[in-house]
């Protein structure tokens, strides 16, 4: 059974649609990244299942009862969704302790203790939120959140703020936390790392419309449109002429992941499927490195191929490389390309 | 993401817009009686008072009086909270408190102690040093507040980009608290309009106290005379909103900046603000108690003694200020969480009673009071209220700023807690706008107990206030007498004075 | 359609402010009604709207309370904010007396219908040219125009003989005057009457001019402490206000002194203060036993006694003793009440001469 249920959601402010015919259904006890750029939509959508926005057409129940139609609208108090806003959002007068007891019956306070404890800050109760850390004050929210017992916690873009060493410990607490207690989660977010490392299923959300729904291992291997694929990670779209399961590129005869339609065609190969060799080998394309994007771990390098100038090639290559600006290299492609919808 | 953000503060809300629309209308009530003055006055009665060549001449000193008197307690008020904000002032916490105490002092005693001193100054010369030294502080608090807030990755950036800090004044921190300054300006020049009691001593003529001259004509038409400085009024406010539309804002920052050290300069900036402080509080607290050390003696009995007029002004005012509060905050929240033009509307529109005269006000009052609520006539009830109105606008701007602070958020994540508006209102916006409402509430309180004109018209029978009894003495040359009354008045108006400029210390430095 | 349940979020918290501050206000209101209607029971309480100098009234009223025992409630202010104060307030005015330093503001009410015809008994009590024509209001009171002039700069020998001559550049930068005073106006309508138009607006703009800047004051106690400080040398004051002065300060800090016209001179005026009795008072009784009380031999007394140092008009009753005696003094004797009506020809002449 499915715990939320979207469908035909639409939401405008003033002439501007921002969201424009939303479906999404989330099953109990998993979570759902909203991944999307700013301007997408995606606080907007959880502000309405929040029930702070209400609504224009379309429908959205939980646990089969309708919190908002076009007749009826259930408050934000009534609807058991604990929220994590961007930054924490604590109330700056309150204690951590007092800010997670917030929501439960004064004889009940005490409640809110074992929820600190639980998210490992039993010996900051009395601390204000000034005198957090931000990732402190993140898993205080989150706290405060679960402390009511909500049927589902909703996160907005819940770690955007904190520093890239922080972020993914508190992602790893928060993930646990959230599966420990078997709650359904919503996570709202522009980064695809956490968008895939996190959720069961992904929702790529652009200009108010649902792009691709999937689970991210099917998102980031089939991807339905250019745009979702786009959202998670570096890609190549190219021309092809298909026949069967082979598509004939620049990149030369690419497999593919499904038979498609003969005829012309566009398909998608990831920078990571692409690979550089220092000498011609089978079935490889001559190119020329135009510029090389260091990480660390892997680099970025982007490629002009001698046939084809015009076509830019990315690929994702290990750090050790030692490809350079202005080498000559060679690429071939491995595993298989996907057909993307025109 | 501001997007969303300034969508959701569009919502509209019904209830919240009838009650401020009804307030703003109540505050409008005065203007609604000019009106009706001016129909019964007719146009000819009105025309040939209005329209000869004196009216230009005092037009023109209002003008005057405002181009010249505005910009130099913005120049003053920006440069001292510069100052006490930015660099290394040496006994800076007394400072944020001492040059806010001006801001307490009767305008009428500061200038009746200038007048004294320089009884033969020109009086447009001594009317502009007077209105600066009380009017300033206006313009210094919310510019410190501002300046506290402000990132300071912006000035550093600037340093970083080789601007000097004169230039780093005038292109990257005026343009933050532009907004500041504006708004400071605006409460400065409505009251520059409005004032009374200190050009009349000095002998300074404008459009204002030329209404109380026309009282002498036609007392009933008087009010109509106002009209001109409605219309200056709302030429201002008009100004102001175009000007602060494209204002730049400030993004906030938990980080400090660091002051910068004034070296050998300290002297002769601390230097400045004593004087500064001399001539606007020292001179005419000295004043007084020369007074007081003069002949006490008055043929004039008392109507109140000091601790009974102590006890009226402490009583109306605090009263008048809770009430201010009270119908502040349904604006200021309408204000700060709906930027649709109604609610900017009915916000802007309460500010044009400050540039009416206390007399003109206080009559209107006295009108609809006796035609529509004649239980309420003579009692205290309708000073308070004359109270509340004269400086509702006080009260306003500083709910409006702490409102603005509270993130729409938090009242949202309250709610998906499970708890109800009103608990969610009671335990988090309250106690996050307290402080605005505290501010607010001082402000009223110490323009209060300062007001003269309106709580003469207005006082219930046979209740003297410090300020009636001290103007009593004063204009009967009792000097000695007037003294005690003018000192209690500046001690109470004193206590919110510093309460207010701790607040605004505290401000900026909430993240 | 849609039936929204009770709506959320910031419309509830916003409802909540709108509820809250109508229970407060209402809450006030009701509480105010209360002390409102608790306030105004037993015995008759007169209220006594007041312009004259608030000793003088202060020593009247408990020399009246002490003498009837009936209660009266004073309300301070200028005779012109409180002629206002009583067109707006109507026929609901609170006020049952209004007692006035110059005449001409109660002609004005007078004119207007809003005045009830003072007893016949108290009109006798005082000269019957010093009060209304119809009876609307009662003089109290009088004083006289007189200059002061500082005596470190000037002597008596130097003092001009008639009003005219104060427009004289002699007196450039040394005089001051108060225009919007209403004890200025009778002077100017008297030499209206006596010179005509033409001759008394030239007559106010060499007074303009002579004054200066600097020389347009509020009212007479500045121009009495100016003259006496020495800041001006001369002006034209009535004869109380230095009394008052030296009586504030003590007189060995008096360095200025009277000085009256010719005889008979156009700014040689007797003039009148007076008291009358709102035609919407509900206490029409007690209010004419005040003003009876005003003019009555005790009343008069009372005035003659205290620092008020203004002229008692009822007969027998004797001057304050600092005063000059008024037999000593020649005033204008054409000069009337009457004459100077609501002071329209004064005030027309001010602004004509932008003094206004």
């Amino acid at each position: 059974m499915s715990t939320i249920e979207i469908s035909s959601a639409s939401k405008h402010f003033g002439p501007t649609p921002v969201l424009d015919g939303v479906n999404l259904s989330v099953a109990e006890g998993s979570m759902t990244a909203i991944l999307g750029s700013s301007g997408s939509g995606k606080t907007t959508l959880l502000r309405i299942i929040a029930g702070f926005e209400h609504l224009d057409a379309g429908s959205l129940s939980i646990d089969g009862i309708i919190m908002d139609d076009t007749n009826t609208v259930v408050h934000a108090q009534h609807r058991g969704i604990g929220y994590v806003p961007q930054d924490g959002a604590l109330f700056p007068h309150l204690s951590a302790a007092g800010n997670v007891g917030f929501g439960l019956p004064r004889h009940d306070r005490s409640r809110a203790l074992d929820y600190l404890e639980m998210v490992g800050l039993g010996g900051f109760a009395d601390r204000r939120p000034h005198e957090l850390s931000g990732g402190q004050q993140q898993r205080v929210a989150l706290a405060r959140a679960l402390a009511v017992r909500p049927r589902v916690v909703l996160l907005d873009e819940p770690f955007s703020s904190l520093d890239a060493s922080l972020r993914l410990s508190v992602r790893r607490d928060v993930a646990r936390i959230l599966s420990e207690t078997g709650t359904t989660s919503i996570v709202v977010t522009h980064d695809q790392d956490e968008a895939l490392s996190m959720a069961d299923q992904v929702a790529v959300l652009s200009g108010g419309r649902v792009l691709a729904l999937s689970t991210p291992r099917g998102l980031y291997t089939s991807p339905p449109n250019e745009a979702a694929a786009a959202h998670l990670g570096e890609i190549n779209v190219l021309q092809a002429r298909l026949e069967n399961d082979i598509a004939h590129s620049v990149l030369g005869e690419l497999a593919l992941t499904a038979e498609a339609a003969s005829g012309s065609g566009v398909v998608m190969v990831r920078a990571e499927q692409v690979r550089l060799h220092d000498h011609s080998v089978p079935a490889s394309v001559a190119a020329r490195v135009v510029q090389f994007d260091f990480y660390g771990h892997d680099a970025l390098v982007h490629l002009a191929l001698e046939t084809e100038p015009d076509v830019a090639i990315v690929a994702r290559v290990d750090g050790g490389s030692a490809a350079r600006a202005g080498d000559a290299t060679w690429l071939t492609v491995e595993g298989s390309a996907v057909v993307l919808a025109e | 993401m501001t997007v969303v953000r300034s969508a959701v503060r569009t919502r509209p809300n019904r209830a919240l817009t009838i009650i401020a629309g009804a307030i703003a209308i109540v505050l409008l009530l005065p203007l609604v009686s000019l009106v009706l003055d001016a129909q019964q006055a007719g146009w000819a009665e009105f025309s040939t008072v209005l329209f000869r060549a004196r009216s230009l001449t005092l037009l023109v000193n209002t003008v005057v009086l405002v181009i010249t008197v505005a910009p130099l307690a913005a120049i003053l008020g920006t440069a001292a909270a510069w100052f006490t904000e930015k660099t290394q002032l040496p006994l800076r916490r007394v400072w944020t408190v001492v040059l806010v105490l001006p801001i307490a002092m009767p305008d009428f005693v500061v200038a009746y102690a200038w007048h004294s001193i320089a009884p033969t100054a020109q009086p447009l010369a001594a009317s502009i040093l007077v209105m600066t030294m009380s009017t300033y502080p206006l313009v210094y608090l919310p510019v410190a507040a501002s300046l506290r807030r402000m990132n300071p990755a912006t000035e550093e950036s600037a340093r970083s980009l080789g601007l000097g800090s004169f230039a780093i004044f005038w292109r990257v921190v005026l343009p933050v608290v532009r907004t500041a300054i504006l708004s400071g300006s605006l409460l400065v020049v409505l009251i520059l309009i409005s004032e009374y009691g200190a050009f009349e001593i000095l002998r300074f003529q404008t459009f204002t106290t030329e209404v109380f001259t026309e009282f002498k004509f036609n007392p009933s038409g008087a009010g109509a005379l106002s009209f001109p400085l409605v219309v200056l009024g709302l030429l201002v406010l008009g100004a102001e909103t175009f000007v602060s539309g494209a204002a730049a804002t400030a993004t906030t920052s938990i980080r400090r900046a660091s002051r910068m050290p004034l070296g050998r300069k300290a002297i002769g900036v601390t230097s400045g603000l004593v004087v500064l402080v001399l001539v606007a509080v020292a001179v005419p607290i000295g004043t007084l108690i020369y007074w007081l050390s003069s002949s006490q003696h008055t043929t004039l009995p008392a109507q109140a003694t000091l601790l009974q007029a102590t006890g009226a002004t402490v009583g109306y005012c605090a009263a008048g200020a809770a009430l201010a509060v009270v119908l502040a905050l349904p604006i200021s929240y309408l204000s700060a969480r709906q930027s649709n033009l109604f609610a900017r509307l009915i916000e802007r529109s309460t500010y044009v009673t400050l540039a009416l005269p206390g007399v003109v006000i206080a009559l209107s009052l006295a009108f609809f009071a006796v035609n529509f609520a004649y239980g309420i006539y003579e009692t205290s009830t309708l000073l308070i209220i004359a109270y509340a109105l004269l400086s509702f606008p006080l009260a306003l701007s500083c709910m409006r700023t702490s409102m603005l602070q509270v993130p729409a958020v938090l009242p949202d994540v309250g709610r998906s807690l499970g708890r109800s508006a009103s608990f969610v209102f009671a335990r988090v916006t309250l106690p996050l706008v307290l402080p605005g409402i505290i501010a607010g509430f001082c402000l009223v309180f110490l323009t209060s107990t300062t007001e003269l004109t309106a709580t003469l018209v207005l006082a219930p029978l046979g209740v003297e206030t410090l300020t009636t009894q001290f103007w009593a003495f004063q204009s009967e040359t009792a000097y000695g007498a007037a003294a005690p009354y003018g000192l209690v008045v500046i001690a109470i108006a004193m206590i919110p004075g510093a309460l207010l400029a701790l607040w605004f210390d505290r401000l900026g430095q909430r993240s | 359609m849609r039936t929204v349940l009770p709506p959320t979020g910031p419309l509830r918290s916003g409802r909540l402010i709108a509820a809250v501050t109508v229970g407060v206000i209402g809450l006030a209101l009701a509480l105010s009604g209360c002390t409102a209607t608790s306030g105004s029971s037993g015995s008759t309480t007169l209220v006594l709207y007041n312009a004259q100098h608030e000793q003088t009234t202060a020593a009247l009223v408990a020399a009246f309370t002490k003498q009837t025992g009936i209660q009266v409630k004073i309300d301070n202010d200028d005779e012109d904010v409180l002629t206002a104060k009583i067109e707006q307030e109507g026929t609901r005015s609170p006020a049952d007396v209004f007692f006035t330093e110059n005449s001409n503001w109660l002609q004005q009410l007078a004119d207007r219908g809003m005045l009830s015809k003072v007893d016949s008994t108290t009109l006798a009590n005082v000269p019957a040219q010093d009060s209304a024509k119809d009876d609307d209001w009662v003089a109290v009171s009088a004083r006289v125009s007189a200059l002061v002039y500082n005596t470190r700069d000037l002597t008596a020998a130097e003092m001009p003989t008639s009003v005219l001559q104060l427009a004289d550049p002699r007196w450039k930068g040394k005089i001051e005057i108060a225009p919007a005073e209403t004890d200025f106006w009778p002077i100017v309508s008297s030499v209206d009457h006596t010179y005509g138009d033409a001759k008394t607006l030239a007559w106010l703009k060499g007074l303009k001019a002579n004054a200066g800047a600097n020389g347009v004051v509020p009212d007479n106690e500045t121009l009495t402490a100016d003259v006496n400080s020495g800041s001006a040398k001369i002006a034209l004051i009535n004869h109380y206000y230095f009394d008052r002065l030296r009586a504030e300060t003590g007189a060995s800090s008096i360095h200025s002194a009277l000085s009256y016209f010719a005889a008979g001179d156009a700014g040689y005026l007797k003039t009148y203060s007076g008291a009358a009795i709102l035609k919407s008072s509900t206490h029409q009784a007690a209010a004419q036993k005040l003003v009876a009380f005003l003019t009555s031999k005790a009343g008069q007394e009372t005035l003659a006694k205290s620092d008020s140092f203004e002229y008692p008009l009822a007969a027998g009753v004797a001057a304050n003793s600092a005063d000059t005696p008024l037999r000593d003094l020649h005033p204008s004797t054409t000069f009337t009440p009457a004459e100077f009506g609501t002071g329209e020809d004064a005030k027309r002449l001010l602004q004509e001469a932008q003094l206004l």
